[in-house]
């Protein structure tokens, strides 16, 4: 896991950034798309205030078997697959072209694209000859960059400003067309899944009131669930989970001492996991909104220290494994440890997390009992949870495309059936695969994924605007929707968001990583007792000397202007 | 007369002459057998995980032998084309790549050292060693490849490479530092300037032309950047791209991520990735180790 930073820094790997990014909060005018449901009706924001309608909220088919939680922002739990799947296209969007698209790829490159049924059959729903170009996640930047600059922009591209913050600079020179008009209010509603996307994930996903893409959404609160080893918790006496600072202290030094494998050292976590720790003490969300108007980061506030001072106490007391804070795969590391039975904590991105909990998942050890886990407040009271931005990149389309208007709606038609929803055909394909290829369904309403040394290895549907993380539905362990639901449903009763999601600080492209990285540097080195708690002013100073202020200025002035 | 006196005594002779002691032979020994265990230990752990079952490779079981052996990773990373289709593809790019380069520098180097009759030679070398300072940067770069209409070819992972300024300057010093006697009576014979580069000169660099070829070809293989930038289509990918996805994204061989499925790679096919990606290139040294030594100082040192 990393840790929070102003912006993260280019080359992330996705699941280390959904996994670890604590601090990148949801923007300040989320809080009415909350209060009026994460995935409910979008309604006037501040956002707004500055020019945006945000597209007209449709909710989802009334499913078999689904729970929509009442709690404002929760995500929608299914314990059964609707059979038979909908159509949610009546019509391929395509009109017989080509389309070309750049993707990130998080996986080995697909292996034969054009003799995969999977690929195909989505060309034959899509009515287009779709020519996807892969770039490694890590080095999405400089593709993305080189692409621009040669001027051969595909007609849609996946662009995100957490792993590319130049992006930001490409929007506002007119690199993508302005969805803002087309997709705003009831404009939506010719694309009838991309109005079933999460309000939350278009307001975030608005650069400064305009929306130049199509978000692929995630949980809003996506990295305030952990998992912890309820079995070794009850044998240690921690039958309950720790309800502040001290008894969670307590549960983490019994897993490192109490010796809960029997024979064998255990630790607490695998990494250094500071989000878990900075949500307990109530630490801002990356900033925080003053009542007169001023930001604070969360580096200068007093909760920080503490929540340091607590981390320091943990690190001594042997909490972490001793490759804690080494970098690398930290996110492989981590899941290896908790599975192998070395550690009894995890902090990972919401959905992925839970498959860590299937029977037989930690090896040699079918007694596990892998529970939830959510951060309790250091004093026995409210934690503060953060609010991200509730989406992972978007689907942008070019400005050059989009100048032919039949062009657009045809592209949009396209972006419209990857983001097909849950329950539909469509969802499947882009999902999973081809029925009897790469799923089977149950009699009883399951959706059976065919085990990977059984299926056809075959390139899959590019990765775009899946919705398949704004929604629990785990195959094979269907109750445990409910269970992350539950979860999801405590920890966003006490969220705030990030105050400056979706504004634009030049000094934040610019330095962003760099004051990342000081920030990681001096933790990590205060955490394990490198440099002294004493550093802490220090630290502060050259973070604003080095950008911080510049950065907070910026903001500033950026919530003024929507504020007027 | 008889001498007074003893003989002169033998002058002492310095430490580092006198016979080594057994126990310094034997921390000597220990010293460096413990460097070499802990440069190779690296190298036989990654082995060892890749040949391991996943779960010995997860619980920490494996150190130096597999706890477990199995042959899965290796199965699991050929069941596809992926990797044996970019095996190929570095190995083609290396072979081509590694041929065209060495044989552009060779002639260009031979070229450079005739500054007196090849007019503009100096400026050519300027040229080329500016390279050396100042990188065009990667935008520039991709536009001129664009701009020769080499995106996405095999084309675009050599030529931009084709022509190392070091390597260069490691040619060009050692044909300079060869007898020019040979030069002029072959020129006296009547020997062309390329039969005298051919005949006399590259059997004479027979050691810094091996070196090359080895910084060359291992630069090729080694290279991800590139492609990474210049190709569209991943089926042109070579290995250390593919190599890359596994290891540091820590990417599976299945694509098909089920929703909410841990997706991480067991570190038993990301280590039999580093293998197949590093034991080609590895079975080139022993080939060329005779020249190596001898190739590097020659060209780089005499001056």
């Amino acid at each position: 896991m990393t840790t929070s930073r102003p912006l993260p820094s280019a080359g992330l790997n996705r699941r280390r950034f959904l996994g670890g990014l604590a601090g990148l909060g949801a923007g300040a005018y989320l809080l009415s798309a909350c209060s009026s449901g994460g995935s409910g009706p979008a309604s006037s924001t501040p956002g707004a205030e500055g020019g945006l309608t945000l597209p007209d909220f449709a909710p989802p088919r009334d499913l078999a078997g689904a729970t929509v939680s009442d709690v404002p922002g929760v995500l929608p739990a299914y314990e059964q697959f609707p059979l038979p799947p909908f159509k949610s296209v009546a019509q391929p969007p395509g009109r017989g072209g080509t389309v070309t698209s750049l993707h990130p790829l998080f996986t080995a490159p697909p292996d034969d694209l054009q003799g995969s049924e999977v690929f195909q059959a989505f060309q034959r729903g899509l009515n287009v000859t779709l020519e996807p170009t892969y770039t490694p996640i890590g080095s999405y930047e400089n593709k993305l960059a080189t692409v621009l600059a040669g001027g051969s922009i595909p007609d849609i591209t996946w662009v995100n400003t957490e792993t590319v913050p130049a992006a930001v600079s490409y929007f506002q020179q007119g690199a993508f067309a302005d969805l803002s008009d087309v997709l705003g209010g009831d404009g939506v509603s010719a694309y009838p899944n991309l109005a079933q996307l999460p309000s939350y994930a278009w307001r975030n996903c608005a650069v400064e009131g305009v929306l130049y893409g199509v978000p692929r959404g995630i949980p809003l609160l996506n990295n305030s669930v952990a998992l912890y080893r309820a079995d070794w918790a009850a044998a240690l006496g921690f039958p309950e989970p720790p309800a502040d600072a001290a008894e969670y202290l307590e549960l983490m030094t019994a897993f490192s001492k109490g010796s809960p494998r029997g024979s064998g050292q255990s630790w607490g976590a695998a990494v250094l996991d500071a989000g878990f720790v900075r949500q307990m003490f109530r630490v801002p969300n990356e900033w925080r909104l003053e009542e007169d108007g001023t930001l604070t980061h969360y580096v200068e506030s007093d909760e920080y220290r503490a929540a340091l001072e607590f981390h320091i106490e943990e690190f001594k007391a042997g909490v972490y494994h001793p490759d804690a804070t080494i970098g690398g795969d930290t996110y492989t590391r981590a899941i290896d440890l908790l599975q192998s039975g070395q550690t009894g904590f995890y902090a990972g991105s919401l959905n992925a997390q839970f498959a860590l909990r299937r029977p037989g998942t930690l090896a040699g050890d079918p007694g596990s009992d892998v529970q939830p886990l959510t951060p309790p407040g250091h004093d026995g009271g409210d934690p503060l949870t953060y609010e991200q931005r509730g989406y992972y990149g978007m689907a942008a389309i070019s400005a050059e495309a989009a100048k032919d208007d039949e062009r657009l709606h045809e592209l949009l038609g396209v972006i419209d059936y990857w983001s097909a929803p849950f329950g539909s055909e469509e969802y499947v394909l882009v999902n999973y695969g081809l029925e009897g290829r790469q799923v089977t369904f149950e009699d009883s309403g399951q959706l059976v994924p065919v085990p990977p040394d059984q299926a056809p290895t075959e390139a899959p549907v590019p990765y775009l605007t899946q919705v398949r993380e704004t929604l629990f539905y785990f195959p094979g362990a269907q109750a445990d929707a409910r269970l992350a639901q539950g979860a999801m449903e405590t920890v966003v009763r006490s969220s705030a968001p990030n105050p400056v999601t979706g504004l634009i600080s030049d000094t934040a492209i610019r330095q962003g990583a760099a004051l990342g990285q000081l920030n990681n540097d001096y933790e990590t080195g205060i955490v394990t007792g490198q440099r002294s708690l004493d550093e802490l002013e220090e630290w502060r100073d050259r973070w604003r000397s080095g950008g911080g202020d510049a950065m907070r200025r910026e903001f500033q002035d950026a919530l003024e202007r929507l504020d007027s | 007369m008889a001498v007074v006196g003893t003989a002169p005594a033998r002058p002492a002779r310095p430490a580092w002459q006198e016979p080594p002691r057994r126990i310094t032979s034997i921390v000597k020994g220990l010293v460096i057998a413990a460097i070499t265990l802990v440069m190779l230990y690296p190298f036989v752990y990654v082995i060892a995980i890749s040949f391991s079952a996943a779960d010995a490779a997860r619980s920490g079981d494996t150190l130096l032998i597999p706890a477990e052996f199995s042959l899965a990773a290796y199965r699991t990373i050929f069941a596809g084309d992926v990797v044996t289709r970019a095996l190929l593809v570095s190995a083609g790019v290396t072979l081509v790549g590694t041929l065209l380069s060495v044989v552009m520098t060779v002639t260009l180097a031979y070229g450079l050292t005739r500054t007196r009759e090849v007019p503009g030679s100096k400026f050519v070398l300027y040229l080329v060693l500016f390279t050396m300072l100042f990188g065009a940067g990667i935008i520039p770069n991709y536009l001129l490849v664009k701009e020769l209409g080499l995106l996405d070819t095999y084309a675009s992972l050599i030529l931009p490479g084709a022509v190392s300024a070091f390597n260069l300057v490691v040619v060009r010093n050692f044909f300079m530092n060869l007898p020019q006697e040979l030069f002029d009576s072959a020129r006296i014979d009547g020997a062309s300037e390329f039969q005298i580069l051919w005949r006399i000169v590259v059997p004479l660099s027979k050691a810094v032309i091996a070196v090359i070829a080895l910084f060359y070809g291992v630069a090729y293989w080694n290279d991800f950047f590139n492609a990474m930038i210049y190709l569209n289509d991943s089926e042109k990918w070579p290995i250390q791209l593919v190599l890359q996805q596994y290891v540091l994204q820590g990417s599976p061989l299945d694509q098909m991520a089920v929703s909410g499925q841990v997706e991480a790679a067991p570190k038993t096919i990301q280590m039999a990735v580093v293998v197949v990606a590093t034991v080609p290139i590895l079975l080139v040294y022993p080939f060329l180790q005779r020249f190596f030594t001898k190739g590097v100082l020659t060209g780089a040192i005499k001056g």
